[in-house]
């Protein structure tokens, strides 16, 4: 097999945040595949390629890569290499709105801390929706 | 997968310094960072380690096998850098290379020049002429030219300015796209090792504090800040150490879980550095002597 | 091996070559100083070739001066080399040091007798015996057996203090006593003519069996040593 057809994947981490690089890494793979930049069937750099490009360490990507392969986003072929899962249709709806859904619980978690209602809450919501 | 060292046990005595039965493995394809105050005991390891110093107990096994064995056939492999190399400074560098090559079967001419020509040294210049950065550059050369599968460094970025340092550590990390190839060293400069290492190892006055991935450390210690009022002898033993400060605390814990549990949202947690994790355990230690001396 | 001990010859070259140019000259000067009055030179040139074997141990301790100070030990220590091979190496580099030093001391009066017409040739008979010249070699390697050990145990600061004075101070008061007791140095002088007098078949063999003798025990004393040593 050739050299893997060169994918352009934009991973930004930030060493400040308090969420772990692995997980930084994980969802912005996810949001790439979910979203189609990232088609099924591309090739992934190594993991000792992505923790080079990324200035992490090569046990931080591996562990990014099982996460990721463990969802089914991704699959690891032992000497060829690690290539974008084919997304079944459905599972690929639900993938998307778990994203959302998790993005919401984020959101509800925050929304609770300061003290706004659920209506408060529902409110924005149609507000922002039909901006 | 396999491991390049596998260090189980180890002591050794000198006169005022104790390493006491310290056990840690480096897996195969990784970086290793030793960190540990001045005197701590990281260079006493890496000595045993190449064999010059003589351990009192312990195994020490590289590739799979015993280094005193074996020593001949594993130091073939091994590629050493040691704090400022000062040998045979009246020599130039394709001098004293001529006179290390002839040691190696595996050495190799072309590597030798290519990384001459990417760290830009010079060949013909006396050893003595060169400054720190050149100077650990052709030790690591040096130490790269013959295939070396372990590179071992005592304090390799200690006298050295940022630029060298992060011109050094891209290198290394370059070094170890290939999986075979496996790096141990030594290190005060915490900055460094976060940067890079896979794995930290942290020798605290002869003992083992941890051997861990660098994600695990970071992920068990953090630094917590609060108000005084929230400390009280229970509390504070669930820190490693603690600083009380005019307007509020400063602690290390070491399980952040137990810490959310204990102080749920009343605290601040903040990232830990090496170096946060280096001073707190310090404290830890220095206190246990002071409480041991008030009989508490 | 062969890489190990030429490394002192290879990295050092300049001193070699330093060394052996003053080794040829003191040899040279000899010609010019000893055989005219008032330095009577004995037949034998006993006292010549004393000096010849104290200047040759000094010349070999240069290379040991250098190890330290380079801390050469080190850096082999660290290299696919075991203790022992070291310890091997650093005699076997000394031997050769002694051959190339009674080379250059050889050559010198050569030198010396080419330019110095010497009247008397007989007083320089035994320069030409090769027997003498294996036995000065036999004699160094001898002495060195007894302070190879200190070496290693003690590296050349403190193992110089000791080599040093044991050979220097054993030289000068030997010279000493030879010269303020004359009956001494005579019943010496007879010891030796006769040891010389007999068959050399049977005291070369005899020198060169116990030399190797002291040099193998000293080898296995300092190899037992050096592999027991921190660095």
């Amino acid at each position: 097999m050739g050299d893997y057809k060169y994918i352009e994947m934009k991973i930004i981490i930030s060493n400040a945040s308090s969420e772990p690089i692995y997980e930084q890494i994980g969802k912005q793979i996810k949001a790439q595949i979910i979203s189609g930049d990232l088609k099924e069937g591309d090739g992934l750099p190594s993991i000792r390629k992505l923790a080079k490009e990324l200035q992490i360490s090569v046990i931080t990507t591996k562990r990014t890569y099982v996460e990721l392969e463990k969802e089914g986003f991704i699959d690891v072929v032992a000497g060829k290499g690690t290539f974008v899962a084919i997304q079944n249709k459905e599972l690929l709806k639900e993938k998307k709105m778990k994203s959302v859904e998790d993005l919401m619980s984020d959101t509800i978690m925050e929304a609770q801390k300061l003290g706004i209602t659920f209506e408060e809450l529902q409110e924005m919501l149609v507000l922002l929706y039909n901006e | 997968m396999s491991n390049t060292l596998e260090v189980s046990n180890l002591s050794k005595s000198y006169k005022g310094f104790h390493l006491d039965n310290v056990s840690f493995s480096l897996p195969k394809g990784y970086i290793m960072g030793l960190i540990g105050s001045n005197g701590s005991g990281k260079t006493t390891i890496i000595k045993i380690i190449m064999n010059l110093i003589m351990k009192q107990s312990g195994d020490v096994k590289i590739f799979g096998k015993d280094h005193l064995a074996n020593e001949v056939e594993v130091k073939k492999r091994i590629g050493f850098v040691y704090d400022t190399p000062t040998y045979y400074d009246h020599l130039s560098l394709t001098q004293f290379k001529n006179t290390i090559a002839p040691f190696y079967d595996e050495w190799d001419d072309a590597v030798y020049h290519n990384l001459v020509k990417r760290f830009k040294l010079p060949l013909h210049k006396k050893l003595k002429t060169f400054s720190k950065g050149m100077a650990m550059k052709s030790a690591i050369t040096i130490a790269l030219s013959h295939n070396a599968d372990f590179i071992v460094m005592d304090e390799p970025t200690s006298n050295l300015d940022p630029v060298v340092r992060r011109e050094l550590l891209d290198f290394f990390r370059e070094l170890i796209q290939d999986e075979n190839k496996s790096i141990l060293f030594s290190s005060h400069i915490t900055t460094d090792l976060e940067q890079i290492a896979d794995y930290i190892t942290y020798i605290n006055e002869g003992k083992l504090v941890f051997s861990k991935t660098k994600d695990e450390i970071f992920e068990m210690y953090a630094l917590v800040k609060g108000g005084n009022e929230l400390l009280d002898t229970y509390t504070k033993k669930s820190f490693v150490a603690v600083k009380s400060l005019a307007y509020g605390f400063e602690a290390l814990t070491k399980d952040v879980k137990a810490t959310r549990k204990l102080f749920g949202n009343s605290v601040v947690y903040d990232k830990a550095s090496l170096e946060d994790i280096m001073f707190y355990t310090n404290l830890e230690t220095e206190n246990k002597v002071k409480d041991a001396s008030t009989g508490y | 091996m062969l890489a190990l001990v030429i490394k002192d010859f290879r990295a050092n070259w300049k001193y070699v070559v330093l060394g052996l140019a003053v080794l040829l000259t003191l040899s040279l000067s000899f010609i010019y100083t000893a055989l005219k009055a008032p330095f009577a030179v004995d037949p034998d040139l006993l006292i010549y070739f004393l000096l010849v074997i104290v200047s040759s141990i000094v010349f070999s301790l240069l290379f040991l001066m250098i190890e330290q100070m380079y801390n050469t030990n080190m850096l082999f220590a660290s290299l696919p080399i075991s203790r022992k091979q070291f310890v091997v190496q650093r005699y076997m580099a000394t031997y050769l040091q002694f051959v190339l030093a009674l080379g250059a001391h050889f050559i010198g009066l050569q030198i010396g007798i080419y330019f110095y017409e010497v009247t008397d040739q007989t007083i320089l008979e035994p320069i030409y015996n090769p027997h003498v010249w294996l036995l000065n070699l036999l004699a160094m390697m001898f002495i060195n057996g007894f302070s190879m050990p200190f070496y290693f145990k003690h590296g050349l600061r403190k193992g110089i203090l000791i080599i040093g004075l044991i050979q220097c101070f054993s030289c000068i008061s030997f010279v000493y006593i030879m010269i303020s007791f004359t009956e001494i140095w005579d019943t010496f002088q007879q010891l030796i003519f006769t040891i010389i007098s007999l068959n050399p078949f049977v005291t070369i063999p005899i020198c060169i069996a116990s030399t190797l003798l002291v040099s193998w025990v000293s080898t296995q004393i300092s190899i037992s040593i050096y592999k027991s040593k921190d660095l």
